[in-house]
């Protein structure tokens, strides 16, 4: 099927099986590889992207349900400088082997649009991604160092 | 052979027409020189060429460094490239970091002479050659200023890329470069004086971290080359099933997105245009595989012969010991769980074979791509990637020898991505272990009978078969005993070790290897002697350590940081083990609590390692935190069970690993005892689990001899509910 749809705030049109999950159309269709095969069953979050600026699990989630609706990925966050997120886990030095991620920050920036000061509790309940690496205590720390960025941010 | 010593440095032109290179002459074990020869006839370095000396000066003052350890979340690139750029003394931000090809002299001098990233030897095996290589290039390039300037090189200074004249000139060390490159490497350099270290030591910002959380470095899932198609595989489901029958091989092989199906004698892979498509046709086939041979027993079974194999072996005679201790501490079959699936991408021609491979054994993946291919050696060019996880896993080399197979067939770039259940049910596990304690305290408590004798498969007779058996008999399964030989503790009569079992399921190194299990058993051992001495744990290891100071000085650390005998909240308890691997010392202190339906809460966790020297201290933070998460994965409910010849778990709904809620804040300390480093990425792995099984005692009274916690009924972890 023909799909159009917004990716990364580009107008997209992409030829593909409808079915095939939105993390290999992004893979192997539109070579956008930030978003990473962990597990392929919606257990680990590695492949996490927005849709309409929800988080979701891109290996189970058909490319069908794209037509007309808009993707972010972790190429796409931050429009055109580094996200806050990102700053963050740059100043944190968070990443291990870096495979889960992109995955986390794309979480992390789901959860902070939300919740502009999460509390930890909400961290530990909401930051369901695995790490495989450990990386937990850093991500927690990343994500309290960028929500007080985007707070001084804002006037 | 020729009298150069192994740390003769030699440099090379012949492949990079400008532009300094030097190579380490030799491999660590080898005297030859080993001479430059580049693949392609290009003299300017491109991205692509192997480079093959350890540092490279471009005439525009880049320097590139050539890693030969893998990045697998350890921090390496960044590590090693800081001890070549401290001795060359040249602004860290131009420095970048190449994984280095398969080449003699990239060998890593404390694994024995091959291209392999384990045993925690990174920083430390390549400690003295890197920071040689950087001094070499610095003394290549005092000497061409001295040439150019008609000066003695004792008038000139370096300073952070640059050559200083008296007189105030400079001349960058990219203006240099190409006349370096025309002079004789000295014999010998000396190194700095870590007082004048600038670089190491420092918590320097690793160099992959901005790309990593942009996405962008490329593992091995994400390598694309032209014309390239994609594969998916299932293996037998027994390991000692084969394929027997593809029924509808033909029309699966008639779908358009479908180039082959490829059967070999253990697995079937389907290529096609894209993985998804490949996966789903694989998912289409309809497989037989043979149930005949020897199945791998079940879980239940192979502990019933771990038992007998002790049972048979008979005990120690304990008798007219008033005190001590008889019972048998086990631990299950783990897999790695690496968040990256297995994958390879290979592409084979009639003269060539080039891999792109996450791997940690470089020179293994050759050999096994080579074979595979049908080539020699030299005609295999392996390329790393980055490594989504290796923890072992990865300097095994079956990804390999199917990826190249494939590739063979298909005569096309083939990247091949196995799924979770595959990873999970494929791997190369650590070991299950029964092992016996007979312990005996005499007067003064001090534990003057140590007898440990082990069950468990032996990982290096599995991996090289043709070992006879009575070299084990000679040697002892010296893997499976790391950290259970020389406890401190034992201080009287002793006698360690272990006998092999064949259990008939594949094995590998798994983070700590023996140490993983052994630190468990030893440190819970002696929290039961110090209970049964009715001395606080904290003191009655430290009564041993009289021999053992960096040990001592680890304690005594974590004492002062876990505040180890301040009075805690209601409820919470302390748990603590100290463990040496890896040439190095790690402690730990572990604060719970355990409500009536068995929930345990992590308050938190102080870390303190002695690391010898330490190059980054960040990473080795980063890593403490790592090994403690991994460990804690395990000791809370990593088990690998068997049933009909097969691993019964597949993803991570049923082999779970820790997640954000479960982890507390963990407080780390380092020390230091020498002018060397010594092991890191695995050394925070061993005094976790004890750590936690010694404060689930003095919380509930109840003795943990069996991994994971949650056969005893603890499987809620949370952590907090400070997390500052
Ligand atoms: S890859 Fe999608 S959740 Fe694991
Ligand atoms: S950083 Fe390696 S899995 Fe998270």
């Amino acid at each position: 099927m023909k799909l159009k749809f917004t990716l990364n705030g580009e107008a997209t049109s992409v030829e593909a099986d409808g079915e095939m999950p939105i993390l290999w159309l992004l893979r192997d269709v539109l070579a956008l590889q930030g978003t990473k095969f962990g597990c392929g069953m919606g257990q680990c979050g590695a492949c996490t992207v927005h849709l309409e600026g929800q988080a979701m699990r891109s290996c189970v989630v058909p490319c069908q349900v794209l037509e007309g609706r808009s993707l972010t990925t972790i190429e796409g966050l931050g429009s055109g400088r580094l996200h806050p997120l990102q700053e963050a886990w740059i100043a944190e030095e968070v990443p291990q082997c870096g495979y889960c991620q992109p995955g986390q920050i794309m979480a992390a920036a789901a959860l902070l649009a939300r919740e502009p000061n999460p509390t930890d509790a909400m961290i530990s309940e909401q930051m369901t991604n695995l790490c495989r690496c450990g990386t937990y205590p850093r991500i927690r720390r990343g994500i309290h160092r960028a929500a007080k960025a985007l707070r001084d941010e804002k006037p | 052979m020729n009298h150069f010593s192994r740390r003769h440095f030699l440099k090379l032109t012949a492949s990079f027409g400008a532009g300094l290179v030097v190579a380490a002459a030799g491999g660590c074990s080898s005297h030859v020189v080993f001479i430059a020869r580049s693949r392609t006839p290009e003299p300017s370095p491109r991205d692509e060429d192997p480079m093959l000396g350890w540092v490279l000066i471009t005439p525009e003052g880049d320097v590139r460094v050539a890693v030969a350890s893998s990045e697998m979340g350890q921090g390496v690139y960044s590590n090693l490239a800081m001890l070549v750029a401290e001795e060359l003394d040249v602004d860290f931000a131009r420095v970048r970091p190449v994984p280095a090809p398969v080449a003699k002299q990239f060998s890593n001098p404390k694994m024995f002479g091959g291209q392999i990233t384990g045993g925690s030897t990174s920083t430390a095996g390549y400690w003295q050659p890197m920071r040689e290589a950087g001094a070499t290039a610095r003394a290549l390039l005092l000497k061409a200023a001295a040439a150019r300037w008609n000066v003695s090189v004792d008038q000139l200074k370096t300073d952070q890329g640059q050559v200083l004249h008296p007189n105030g000139k400079r001349l960058s060390y990219g203006e240099l470069a190409q006349e370096a490159s025309q002079l004789d490497p000295p014999w010998s350099v000396k190194l700095k004086s870590p007082k004048s270290f600038r670089l190491i030591g420092q918590p320097v910002p690793r160099s992959d971290t901005p790309p990593k959380t942009r996405g962008e470095p490329i593992f091995g899932v994400d390598v694309r080359r032209p014309n390239m198609v994609h594969a998916a595989i299932r293996h037998a489901p027994a390991f000692q099933g084969q394929v027997k029958k593809v029924v509808n091989q033909k029309a699966i092989e008639k779908r358009p997105e479908v180039l082959a199906v490829i059967v070999a004698e253990r697995w079937v892979a389907v290529v096609a245009t894209h993985w998804w498509q490949a996966q789903r046709a694989l998912d289409a086939l309809e497989l037989v595989f043979t149930t005949e041979g020897r199945p791998a027993p079940s879980t239940s079974d192979q502990r019933l012969i771990l038992l007998k194999a002790l049972d048979d072996h008979g005990k120690r005679d304990l008798k007219g010991e008033k005190r001590a201790l008889d019972l048998e501490y086990e631990v299950p079959f783990l897999d790695h769980a690496t968040m990256s699936p297995m994958n390879c991408t290979a592409h084979v021609t009639d003269t060539s074979c080039d891999v792109w491979v996450p791997t940690q054994a470089q020179t293994a993946s050759r050999a096994a791509a080579a074979e595979a291919a049908g080539l020699d050696s030299d005609q295999v060019q392996i390329h790393t990637t980055y490594l989504g996880g290796g923890f072992g896993r990865r300097s095994e080399t079956d990804f390999v020898t199917q990826a190249v197979t494939i590739a063979k067939k298909v005569k096309r770039p083939v990247k091949l991505i196995w799924t979770r259940s595959e990873t999970t049910q494929h791997g190369a596990y650590r070991p299950a272990v029964i092992s016996r304690f007979q312990v005996a305290l005499d007067e003064e408590n001090r534990p003057h009978r140590w007898y440990n004798q082990m069950a468990m498969p032996n990982i290096f007779a599995f991996k090289q078969p043709k070992i006879p058996d009575f070299v084990w008999g000679m040697t002892g399964d010296f893997i499976g005993l790391d950290g259970a030989k020389n406890p401190p503790y034992a201080t009287g009569s002793k006698d360690v070790d272990s006998l092999g079992v064949d259990l008939h399921t594949p094995l590998g190194y798994w983070r700590a290897v023996g140490h993983s299990h052994n630190g468990f058993f030893v440190e819970c051992v002696v929290d039961e002697l110090a209970h049964l001495a009715g001395e606080d744990p904290v003191a009655f290891r430290r009564r041993f350590y009289d021999d053992h100071p960096r040990h001592r000085a680890v304690l005594d650390a974590l004492d002062n940081l876990a505040k180890w005998s301040q009075p805690r909240p209601k409820g919470h308890h302390l748990g603590v083990a100290v463990h040496e691997s890896f040439g190095s010392v790690v402690g730990q202190v572990v604060e719970l609590s355990v409500s009536a339906q068995k929930v345990v809460t992590l308050h938190r966790i102080w870390c303190v390692i002695d690391c010898g020297f330490v190059v980054n201290p960040d990473t080795v933070k980063s890593q403490m935190e790592g090994g403690i998460v991994y460990g804690l994965s395990a000791a809370t409910r990593g088990e690998i069970t068997l049933k009909d010849g097969a691993v019964e778990q597949s993803s991570f709904h049923d082999y779970p690993i820790m997640s954000m809620h479960e982890i507390p804040p963990i407080d780390i300390k380092i020390l230091t005892s020498g002018d060397s480093p010594t092991g890191v990425g695995e050394t925070s792995l061993p005094p976790i689990a004890p750590a936690v099984a010694n404060a689930l005692f003095h919380a509930t009274q109840q003795r943990i001899r069996r991994l994971p916690f949650s056969r005893a009924g603890f499987s809620q972890w949370r952590a907090g509910p400070d997390f500052s």
